[in-house]
């Protein structure tokens, strides 16, 4: 199935469900039933509901569904779940010490996850462009190639054909930028350091004092510059997508735990109504 | 292309396995020891290879991948030889990840063990701020919620746990909203709060109207919600507090709030909006459900009474406003306090301008007359005329005798019945016999006897019974209990004297009593002795006089034959103090009587003054000319000198004839004869009459007529009233009545009149009254009539507030009159003017309260609600509801015959009370009763008890007109249904009406304003869900 | 460090475990072993001497071969399915039905399930190891020993339609006897060495038929060492398989059989007809039909070292089958291999297509010069439009257009002829076209594919990179399936943002058996997948060598206690224990099994949440487009 339709079908049913319990919601108000016990209820199965994705995650050789179908399930009905919880709390901003943790917590897991969604639609491509992929667990290996490769290059130069031009455009700017690690929002351009765009003008701005096979080593240079700056693109964006997940699911845990105790104590003190 | 194909040899090495807990350290330069961390984390890599022994020789084992055999080989200890410096693993990413989520867990669970190890009643359990309401300092977890514990929740699975808890913890809110919602047991957890019996009956009917009217189609939603999944409890729907009530939702938070489809999702009859589908007002004609309690016709008194009457005296009450129009309803009709009802201004206010007039003119009450029984066989004096035993003097029969009377069935009148078959004698001599009991008890012990006597019959509670006798005084009965001992105000007179006797007793001391009336009534009456023994000198001489007292507490004084020195000097005292009291009674009127305070209960009811003066000054003044002369005589008696009886004599006789001229004048002229001077003296005084009756009896009765003839010019009306009041008593009476009685008569007409001119304060109002009667006279003298009408005006509404004493009232007023205006007072003292004619019923009930009169007692009102005719209605009323069929017909008969309510309206009943108070017979009960109070008090009362609707006219008439709801019905027959219904059964049934307004129809009227934008229609507007009891 | 050898293992080697140990109840003795030598293979045994001393003649008897009976009516091997053995008939006799069967769908062989579900919620118990590729000391995997079980011809009810065996027309079975000649009657050796599925189905004929079945292995060291033998099964193709494949071919298909025309008067050598003097067309068309093979037989050496210079010379490396502009003169029949289709465009050759197994080149071409008006000169005979290159080894039948002409047009079907000038006009249009932009916007992609060899995967792992989020599921799935080990490298080259991903494609022509010692890398007899048997590798990594694609990783396995296993080996010859550390520690070729026991298939394409992950059949690139345009 394409998935133009597949988000199409997801979104409709998304809808109509909304409509439905919001629909439902409205009756049972009028008609005085418990809304916020079957809210709350609704809310919190759907909420294990949907931790058990990463349950399932752990036991792929049982044919449950597929990742994927379980993918598009906890994006919508994950949705879904905000929907049920402002009905739950009933559009208020809950004053309980208890309730209104359990709201922060539901808050901050309903945005990583809509976060991380956005991010993992967007960034892959993004990586794509940027350059070849690179296994998260070779990034340091490969990081310490290119710098002692640059390292020895410089040396190299520096020996052969002696002249301190590149050796001082390398204390200069270029060791940060080999040597720095990226911050997570590199992929943002959310850095002071220089880019390898301004680092290969500098470099092509001293060409005038090169020898020929300095030059040589120049274009090897920037050509390093360039895997650098992929190596950090690729690895700020990974750390990126791994780096949500450390809000998601921690945050998740205690939210069912929370939920749970919010759950028995409103019908230990509250019963039915 | 080379280029790109090298880039993708990273899977030189072994699969990347992102499973892993741990890297090695050295991974970052890429060469990773082939054995990796351990476990736990441990760095196991030595070497990079581990050597292995082979009988006694440790061989390299390095991978090809690795450089194969390495030159140094392991050492002799079995270490490998390219050693590799020990490193720290580093964690994979997954794995912090994990070690996160569980200290996340931790975290959490240790968060909750705060929460819950914290003292429960504090906030940290709370599920959400409380409504300031409940959150008060003493109020903790436990007021609200029902005891649990951990181990409840087991149970949780159960769905029934959920709604007992919830039901548990609604008990608790009774504990302090008991007193609202009431007891759980029996309504709280109810619909409405109502008890489980009305919901049970709410229900059906429900059901029945559901069934009938297929028309009331619900919305969708809303019979979906209806279906949906109430939480209540068994068959009755038992609700728990909370199922409405929501708390932790803020200080803030409404917790009353109720849309209109949640009120309609238990009702069976599910509808729109108000002005869709709301059951409508007409079935119950809303809101007209009986005939009004009091008797008021709108359209008539618009119509007939108000139109064109300028004189409609309702302040700022505009009577020409045409019926339908609603500017004057509020000049009668006020709203109570919390402004939903509206009730009447009252009485006095609203009524009371014309009613008043009318309860004025209206017919006195005669309660108990001596029935006359023949004369033989009865010893001691009986009447030998009368009413016969009036209804209500049954109520005072022993049981017994009035059973027996009940057995022959005589009917209303028991007097003027034939004794002749014996069983109808007994009767007559048990009664006779009952009521000279009766007096002998009364005599002892006052007017509370009688009350008692009712009592003891049944008829009425002890106060009631008080009520009933209520001002009545001793002497007003007295004669109605001793039968042939006179004993009115009439006697209130010069008493007869031996005036032969005096006068040659006196002559020779030269004194002399002056003219004496020779026809002056009787004996001296025991009130005259009252009078007199005012003045302590007056008293000794009156005990002289004690071997002519007589039974009835008076002295024989006509015969003086065996009296002696003192005994003469006595009466000749007496004489002159009685012309005294008469004199100074002139002057000074009811003040006069005031002293008599100790005579209070005595003889003189001072409730009674106006009419006591009225008769004493008539009686006083039958003869103005004597008047004058005791004046004139007096004044020379005080300066010592006797008057001369000859002198006088002479002048009156000048043209007289010769033969008593001749007679007089051999003694006349030395000394006159006293009797004989007095005589003629007299004669001539009354020339012209006294010939012309030689017969005194008969001469008296001429004498009337005569002194009409005099007046008759003057004032036809009074003897108008004269004939027409005595007519039937002359008639009866004829010789057995005694002149004086009649002369007391006389007296009465001009002593008023006498006393109208020359006593402003009391007699003012009463002046004024009659100013309405006789202009001439209120004209002649305009300045008392303004002042009297304020007195009257005040004193009527003092009166008017039907204070229990009305006499009280009275004097109270009449004092503020007095110190008000004094100097009117004086300079309005006319000149005197002596007019005799014969005091109107009018007069009497102005006056109001007790009287007696030939044989009967009568009562007249003091006014609206007057205490004693109201305690005779009451009576009547609830002897009609007794068992006992003797009390009902003496009820029947007193209401028919007394209060005279055949009609259905009472007109003879003094003040009519019965023409606008209804009597209801409760239709399933078949109790009477009278309406005193308009609806409101009753509506206001069924509004406190069950109902859920609220409506506040206050607040509807600030918006709209009350016409816009209240809709006059023109040419209604409203009027039919309270008088002259045929039937009493018809008469007393309020179910029977035709109001005087349209049925309130919620579509016109309420919906044209309650709708959604305008007013609104929300439920809550007219309905509240609790109900008040 | 290890101490004294105690958890050393016996390192496994070639011949570890007989042929015949594999099934139950076929035992292989040297007695049998020389009875046979003296009966059915006396031709063979001649040959003996020619055999190399560590490799004998009754060795390999001994151990790549076993005697199996058949009762009358059991299936031997059936059309359609993968075997890596040929039979050679002892006694007995057996039936080759001409009639066409159903082809088993993958995996699913009658009476053969595996219950993968069991073995799923088996796998939820097992906790998985803590240290990567543990292995128990001497584990034999019970899944192996289902070998070879034999199933009933009831268990085709199609077949049963055309009555029992026993009446068959003769016209529609082929009897094979054992033959008198020295070198005895084979079956099965094509499939067996060309890696290919087998042709036909085989039945025995009578109860008690006794086969000798020999492993591809024996039967590749046979050939190589016995030139009679060789020669024996090259002549063997022609007369019984060539007409089987042309039954099976597109435009051929539907020649008749009926023994219609005259067997020509010179009765090659080859023919195989016992005396016949009809012959069908089929068999008509065969005679003419020549056949060619190109590229070497173990290609893949040759790739890895053409890979590393790239694109252009290794295309330039690929033999021409037919050039581009050639006067079409033959129909070309893809017998086996895949053959690149390429297009002249500017100074390089634009690969447009790739032909596989059965599909056909130049019947347009023939087709459009068929129908020439030989008076008209101005109209001239078409020539071909584009290039044939094989990849790798590849075999085709080449028609020569006047029997296509003569026997294939006249029998075309309305449809195909439809067809044909269909795509005649569109070529024509494209010729009119400057010859230049090839038609297919594919054309890099279909490059890259050919360039990786990719085309030869039937279960290739691609990874679109524009979704793939590098979150690893997928290689936890693959490793928590797998005892905790990965078993592919979320690698790989990539094109158009589609990773060709480092995990085994399962090919068509699965180059990495070849010369597997003990034959420990096979073809799964259930699911036709090649699997390692990992009893019997012995990590001798040529597989691993064998794989164009680097997708057979050598791991060296540890013992419970996380250390590696080292290996002893005694030698007989010196009698003393020597450690080779080439070898050491023990290493096991390991690859992805597809899952195969698994109820879900490929774990990895399962637990992919962004369907990045897909394996594809790359020899339909349909297939592949599809998934790229989604």
């Amino acid at each position: 199935m394409k998935f133009k339709r597949r988000r199409l079908i997801g979104l409709l049913v998304l809808g109509v469900l909304s409509l439905l319990t919001w629909v439902v919601w409205t009756v049972c108000r009028t008609g005085m039933a418990p809304t916020t016990l079957y809210s709350g209820a609704a809310l919190l199965s759907l909420v294990i509901f949907l931790a058990l994705f990463n349950a399932r995650k752990k036991i792929p050789f049982l044919p449950l569904f597929r990742a994927s179908t379980w993918m598009q399930w906890h994006i919508y009905l994950g949705f879904f779940s905000v929907l049920l919880f402002l009905l739950h709390v009933d559009f208020r901003i809950p004053s309980g010490l208890l309730e209104i943790v359990l709201a922060i917590v539901f808050v901050i897991v309903a945005v990583s996850g809509v976060f991380g969604l956005m991010l993992s639609r967007s960034l892959p491509r993004r990586m794509n462009q940027a350059g070849d992929p690179v296994p998260y667990e070779q990034i340091p290996r490969i990081r310490k190639e290119i710098r002692d490769s640059v390292k020895d290059l410089i040396v190299h130069s520096e020996e052969t054909c002696d002249s301190s031009t590149l050796s001082e455009f390398y204390r200069e700017h270029l060791r940060e930028f080999i040597e720095a690690r990226p911050s997570v929002f590199h992929s943002f351009g959310m850095e002071k350091k220089r880019t390898s765009y301004q680092l290969t003008n500098e470099l092509e701005a001293r060409m005038r004092y090169l020898s020929e096979s300095e030059i040589e080593v120049a274009s090897e240079l920037e050509s390093w510059i360039g895997k650098k700056e992929n190596i950090d693109f690729q690895e700020a964006s990974q750390r990126l997508l791994k780096g949500w997940l450390f809000l998601h699911i921690p945050f998740s845990v205690s939210l069912i735990l929370l939920g749970v105790a919010h759950g028995i104590f409103a019908l230990l003190f509250g019963g039915n109504a | 292309m080379a280029e790109r194909e090298k880039r993708y040899r990273y899977h030189d090495r072994d699969y990347n396995r992102p499973t892993k807990k741990w890297a090695c350290g050295h991974s970052v330069d890429g060469k990773e020891c082939p054995l990796g961390p351990g476990e736990r984390g441990t760095c196991r890599g030595t070497g990079e290879c581990l050597p292995v022994k082979k009988g006694d020789r440790w061989y390299c084992t390095r991978p090809v991948s690795m450089g194969g055999e390495c030159e140094s080989g392991p050492g002799s200890d079995g270490a490998c030889g390219c050693k590799l410096s020990a490193c720290q693993p580093v964690r994979s990413l997954r794995d912090v990840r994990r070690l996160v989520g569980i200290g996340a867990a931790v975290l959490t669970v240790g968060f909750l063990l705060i929460v819950l190890g914290d003292d429960p009643y504090d906030a940290s359990i709370n599920a959400g701020t409380l409504t300031t309401a409940h959150s008060g300092g003493s109020l903790d977890c436990a007021s609200c919620h029902a005891e649990t514990s951990p181990a409840d929740l087991v149970k949780v699975v159960d769905p029934h746990f959920l709604s007992e808890r919830s039901f548990a913890n609604s008990e608790l809110c009774l504990n302090c909203h008991g007193d609202e919602i009431g007891d759980w047991v029996t309504s709280a957890r109810f619909a409405h709060g109502w008890t489980e019996k009305v919901v049970a009956e709410k229900i059906s009917v429900a059901k029945e109207i559901s069934e009938r009217d297929e028309a009331l189609r619900p919305e969708l939603a809303l019979w979906i919600a209806a279906k949906g999944p109430l939480p209540t409890k068994g068959a009755l729907g038992e609700l728990a507090c909370a199922t409405c009530h929501q708390e932790h939702h803020g200080s803030d938070y409404i917790m009353t709030e109720l849309t209109n489809q949640q009120c309609q999702v238990c009702h069976q009859n599910q509808f729109h909006g108000f002005s869709e589908g709301h059951p409508s007002f007409q079935d119950s004609g809303y809101p007209y459900s009986r005939r009004t309690r009091i008797f008021f016709d709108h359209e008539e008194h618009y119509q007939k009474h108000f139109e064109g009457s300028s004189d409609v005296v309702i302040e700022g009450f505009d009577p020409k406003q045409p019926f339908a129009s609603g500017e004057s309803c509020t000049h009668c009709h006020v709203s109570d306090e919390k402004g939903e009802f509206m009730k009447l201004k009252g009485y006095e206010v609203t009524c009371a301008g014309c009613h008043d007039q009318e309860a004025a003119e209206a017919d006195r009450l005669t309660l108990f007359t001596i029935p006359a029984l023949g004369q033989e066989g009865f010893d001691g004096q009986w009447p030998l005329a009368g009413y016969g035993l009036g209804p209500a003097g049954r109520l005072l029969l022993e049981p017994n005798t009035g059973a027996a009377l009940f057995e022959i069935g005589v009917d209303e009148d028991f007097g003027a019945v034939a004794l002749d078959s014996a069983e109808v004698r007994n009767v007559a001599e048990l009664v006779a016999a009952d009521l000279q009991q009766l007096s002998h008890e009364y005599w002892s012990n006052g007017a509370a006897v009688l009350a008692e006597r009712i009592e003891q019959n049944g008829y009425a509670s002890a106060e009631i019974s008080t009520e009933l006798f209520g001002g009545l005084s001793v002497d007003t009965v007295r004669n109605f209990l001793f039968p042939g001992i006179q004993w009115d105000l009439g006697d209130f007179s010069f008493p007869s004297l031996d005036l032969e006797t005096m006068d040659e007793k006196l002559a020779s001391k030269s004194r002399s009593i002056g003219a004496w009336p020779t026809q002056a009534g009787g004996a001296l009456s025991p009130l005259m002795v009252h009078l007199l023994s005012h003045r302590p000198e007056i008293v000794s001489e009156i005990v002289m006089l004690a071997p002519f007292a007589n039974e009835s507490g008076g002295f024989e004084l006509s015969n003086l034959g065996e009296a002696d020195q003192d005994q003469i000097a006595a009466v000749e005292k007496i004489a002159w103090a009685i012309r005294e009291l008469f004199f100074e009674m002139r002057q000074s009127g009811a003040p006069f009587l005031e002293q008599f305070e100790s005579l209070r209960g005595g003889i003189i009811d001072l409730e009674k003054t106006e009419a006591v003066l009225s008769r004493v000054f008539y009686a006083a003044s039958n003869d103005a000319v004597f008047l004058e002369e005791v004046e004139e005589q007096l004044s020379k008696f005080r300066s010592g000198s006797y008057p001369e009886a000859l002198q006088k004599a002479d002048s009156p006789v000048s043209n007289d004839q010769s033969a008593a001229g001749k007679a007089d004048d051999d003694f006349g002229a030395s000394e006159p004869e006293p009797a004989a001077g007095g005589d003629d003296d007299f004669g001539a005084g009354d020339d012209d009459f006294g010939a012309s009756e030689p017969e005194p009896a008969a001469g008296g009765d001429d004498d009337f007529g005569a002194g009409d003839d005099d007046f008759g010019a003057s004032e036809p009306e009074p003897a108008a009233d004269g004939d027409d009041d005595f007519g039937a008593g002359d008639d009866d009476f004829g010789a057995s009545e005694p002149e004086p009685a009649a002369g007391g008569d006389d007296d009465f007409g001009a002593g008023d009149d006498d006393f109208g001119a020359s006593e402003p304060e009391p007699a003012a109002g009463g002046d004024d009254d009659f100013g309405a009667g006789d202009d001439d006279f209120g004209a002649s003298e305009p300045e008392p009539a303004a002042g009297g009408d304020d007195d009257f005006g005040a004193g009527d509404d003092d009166f008017g507030a039907s204070e229990p004493e009305p006499a009280a009232g009275g004097d109270d007023d009449f004092g503020a009159s007095d110190s008000g205006t004094p100097e009117k007072v004086e300079d309005s003292v006319p000149k005197k003017t002596f007019r005799s004619f014969e005091p109107s019923l009018y007069d009497w009930n102005k006056t109001g309260g007790w009287h007696y009169e030939q044989q009967a007692i009568h009562y007249s009102t003091r006014g609206h609600a007057d205490p004693v005719i109201r305690a005779w209605i009451e009576t009547s009323v609830s002897a009609l509801n007794s068992s006992d069929a003797i009390h009902r017909k003496n009820g029947r008969l007193i209401l028919n015959y007394v209060l005279d309510w055949k009609k259905g309206v009472s007109t003879a009943a003094s003040g009519k009370c019965l023409k606008c108070h209804s009597i209801d017979r409760d239709s399933t009960s078949g109790v009477y009763q009278v309406n005193w109070h308009e609806a409101y008090g009753d509506l206001a009362e069924a509004n406190e008890s069950s109902d859920l609707t609220r409506f506040s006219h206050i607040k509807h008439s600030i918006a709209v007109d009350c016409i816009n709801c209240h809709v006059p019905k023109e040419g209604g027959d409203y009027a039919d249904f309270f008088p002259a219904r045929n039937s009493r059964r018809e008469l007393t049934n309020p179910a029977l009406f035709s109001p005087n307004f349209l049925p309130i129809n919620e579509k016109e009227t309420c919906a044209s304003c309650h709708q959604e934008g305008l007013s609104g229609e929300n439920c809550l507007q007219c309905h509240e869900y609790h109900s008040r009891n | 460090m290890a101490e004294e050898n105690s958890d050393a293992l016996n390192r496994p080697k070639r011949w570890r475990v007989p042929y015949s140990e594999e099934v139950i109840g076929a035992v292989m003795d040297y007695a049998v072993v020389r009875d046979m030598l003296r009966g059915p293979l006396r031709g063979l045994a001649a040959d003996r001497k020619r055999f190399p001393g560590d490799l004998p003649l009754s060795g390999i008897l001994r151990h790549d071969t076993r005697v199996r009976t058949y009762k009358k009516g059991e299936v031997v091997i059936r059309q359609g399915d993968y075997g890596d053995s040929a039979f050679l008939i002892l006694t007995g006799k057996v039936n080759v039905p001409l009639a066409r069967l159903p082809t088993p769908s993958r995996g699913s062989r009658i009476g053969q399930k595996v219950n993968k579900f069991a073995n799923s919620i088996a796998k939820l118990f097992r906790s998985g190891a803590p240290y990567p590729e543990m292995r128990a000391k001497d584990r034999r995997p019970e899944a192996e020993r289902s070998h070879g079980q034999i199933i009933h011809l009831q268990d085709f009810p199609e077949f049963l339609l055309e009555g029992s065996i026993t009446q068959f027309n003769p016209e529609f079975v082929h009897e094979l006897t054992p033959s008198n000649d020295q070198m005895g009657e084979v079956f099965g050796e094509i499939a067996a060495l060309s890696r290919t599925a087998r042709t036909a189905t085989v039945l025995a004929a009578v109860d008690e038929t006794q086969l000798l079945e020999i492993r591809w292995q024996g039967l590749r060291d046979i050939r190589k060492f016995s030139p009679k033998w060789k020669e024996m099964i090259d002549d063997r193709y022609r007369s019984s398989s060539l007409p089987a494949h042309l039954r099976y071919a597109q435009y051929t298909s539907n020649l008749s059989r009926e023994r219609t025309r005259p067997a020509p008067e010179d009765s090659s050598a080859d023919d195989t007809d016992k005396g016949q003097e009809m012959i069908s067309d089929l068999s008509h068309l065969a005679r003419h039909t020549r056949f060619r093979s190109y590229g070497e037989f173990t290609w893949q050496s040759t790739f890895k070292e053409m890979a590393e210079s790239g694109g252009k010379d290794l295309q330039e490396s690929e033999p021409v089958i037919v050039k581009q502009g050639s006067i079409a003169s033959e129909l070309i029949l893809v017998r086996s291999g895949f053959v690149r289709v390429t297009k002249r465009y500017n100074h390089g050759e634009k690969t447009v297509a790739y032909l596989g197994k059965g599909q056909s080149y130049g019947m347009e071409e023939l087709y459009h010069n068929a129908r020439l008006d030989p008076d008209k000169h101005d109209e001239k005979a078409l020539e071909y439009a584009h290039s044939l290159r094989a990849i790798g080894h590849v075999d085709i039948l080449a028609i020569p257009g006047p029997m296509v002409e003569a026997n294939v047009i006249p029998q075309l079907k309305p449809a195909e002829e439809a067809e044909l000038k269909a795509e005649l006009a569109r070529m024509e249009k494209e010729r009119s076209r400057s010859s230049g932009s090839a038609s297919s916007g594919n054309s890099n992609m279909l490059e890259f594919l050919v360039e990786q060899r990719a085309i030869n995967g039937t279960a290739a792992m691609l990874i679109n990179l524009d979704r793939c989020t590098s979150c690893d599921d997928c290689v936890r799935a693959c490793s928590a399936t797998h005892d905790n080990n990965p078993r592919f490298i979320r690698f790989g080259p990539q094109q158009e943002g589609i990773q060709l991903t480092h995990a085994c494609m399962h090919c068509v022509d699965p180059v990495c058996m070849i010369g597997c010692p003990t034959g420990a890398i096979h073809r799964d007899a259930v699911g036709n997948q090649v699997v390692i048997n990992e009893y019997t590798c012995i990590g001798c990594a040529t597989c691993a060598d064998n794989c164009a694609y680097d997708n057979i990783q050598m791991v060296a396995v540890r013992d419970k206690g996380g250390d590696f296993m080292p290996g002893s080996e005694r030698d007989e010859d010196r009698g003393m224990v020597r450690i080779n550390p080439e070898e050491d520690p023990i290493r096991k070729a390991t690859k992805c099994d597809l899952c195969e026991n698994l109820p879900t298939g490929p774990a990895c394409a399962n637990a992919c949440p962004h369907d990045a992950l897909v394996r594809v059949d790359l020899t339909k690139s349909e297939e592949l487009f599809d998934w790229m345009s989604r």
